[in-house]
């Protein structure tokens, strides 16, 4: 048991992890738990993006919402800056890959994306855009 | 030859006409690029659906049997470029002033990623094509149905149905606008679309290598 406690410590320690609830606030049912990441950033642009944080992380699966690839296609950019994590929905453990441009791709193949609710107050992991016209 | 009528539509029976006036924007300037799309769905009839009260499309969409639809004018700007990547960053061939000036951009503080996007588009704009990627403004828009594949995390190839209706719309289009093979661009390569950089671009390998037959 001292093992385990040990074990389940020192990886929550490595990973950053969170063991607290987290509700989405579009859909109530949608609640997220061990929230897990190494938060080893990939930055396929050389955009030098800034490290990112397990409330951050939070924050985007309270706010952001279920997405079909062409509302993806049509209303966010992906930044190339992203981590890799895991995440627990309905007792089950599932891979995540968080881009910076607000998009969330659930290795199960579902797509939350960080819109309307999401952007406010200046966040900075943010793409959305109703309309993309930048004339 | 490609026949166009005065309001900048093609008359012929391979095009099929389905005007979506919704996507049409201002009158389009000099068409000097073609930007090749992936529809992110598996039918055209979704995509001609949601545009029937969408702002974005593109002129042309091919479907998954390779049918043909132009859906705006061809005198017509579509927004369907979204946010540019600096040519010049991206080829390593910036003069040292663009270089500071995107660099700055991108390392502002506390700013939306999709704001310094549209920033960088808007100082993109300045120049004039081909020292950056085409945008609405002065490129036609090809949509070909198809999705991401989830285990490759890149658009899938399209069929053979849908490459030779490609092949055949872009020798048109190309020949009617005096365009040449490096004026088409996949989407994914000039805009923020998927990290892999994917979309249009199987496509566009698909046409260069048509094109060198």
């Amino acid at each position: 048991m001292r093992k385990f406690i040990v074990t389940l410590l020192s990886t929550c320690f490595l990973l950053a992890c969170s063991s607290s609830k987290v509700i989405n606030i579009h859909e109530p049912e949608l609640e997220f738990t061990n929230i897990k990441s190494d938060f080893i950033l990939k930055d396929v642009n050389n955009y030098d993006c800034d490290d990112i944080d397990v409330s951050t992380l939070k924050y985007i699966l309270t706010t952001s919402k279920p997405i079909s690839q062409i509302e993806l296609h049509d209303e966010f950019s992906t930044v190339g800056c992203s981590i890799k994590g895991w995440v627990t929905i309905k007792n089950k453990s599932i891979g995540f890959k968080f881009d910076y441009g607000g998009i969330l791709y659930l290795d199960h193949g579902e797509i939350m994306a960080c819109g309307e609710d999401c952007c406010q107050n200046n966040f900075k992991y943010c793409t959305w855009e109703k309309s993309e016209n930048t004339n | 030859m490609l026949n166009k009528d005065k309001d900048g539509w093609i008359t012929n029976l391979k095009v099929h006409k389905e005007h979506r006036p919704t996507i049409e924007k201002s009158p389009i300037g000099t068409i000097t690029a073609i930007v090749l799309h992936r529809t992110g769905s598996n039918n055209a009839q979704s995509v001609l659906n949601a545009w029937k009260n969408k702002p974005e499309g593109t002129h042309f969409l091919i479907s998954e049997t390779g049918k043909i639809f132009q859906t705006a004018s061809l005198n017509k700007q579509c927004w369907h470029v979204g946010k540019l990547y600096s040519k010049c960053r991206i080829n390593s061939s910036c003069e040292k002033a663009d270089a500071e000036a995107i660099e700055n951009i991108l390392h502002m503080k506390n700013t939306r990623w999709g704001k310094k996007f549209k920033l960088v588009t808007r100082h993109e704009l300045k120049k004039d094509y081909p020292a950056r990627f085409p945008h609405n403004l002065d490129s036609l828009g090809i949509e070909v149905v198809g999705v991401i594949s989830q285990k490759s995390e890149t658009y899938e190839t399209p069929n053979k149905l849908q490459l030779n209706s490609l092949f055949w719309l872009v020798d048109e289009l190309v020949s009617l606008y005096g365009l040449s093979i490096k004026d088409l661009y996949a989407h994914g390569q000039v805009a923020h679309k998927d990290e892999k950089k994917s979309e249009g671009t199987s496509a566009l390998k698909a046409y260069a290598i048509h094109r060198e037959k």
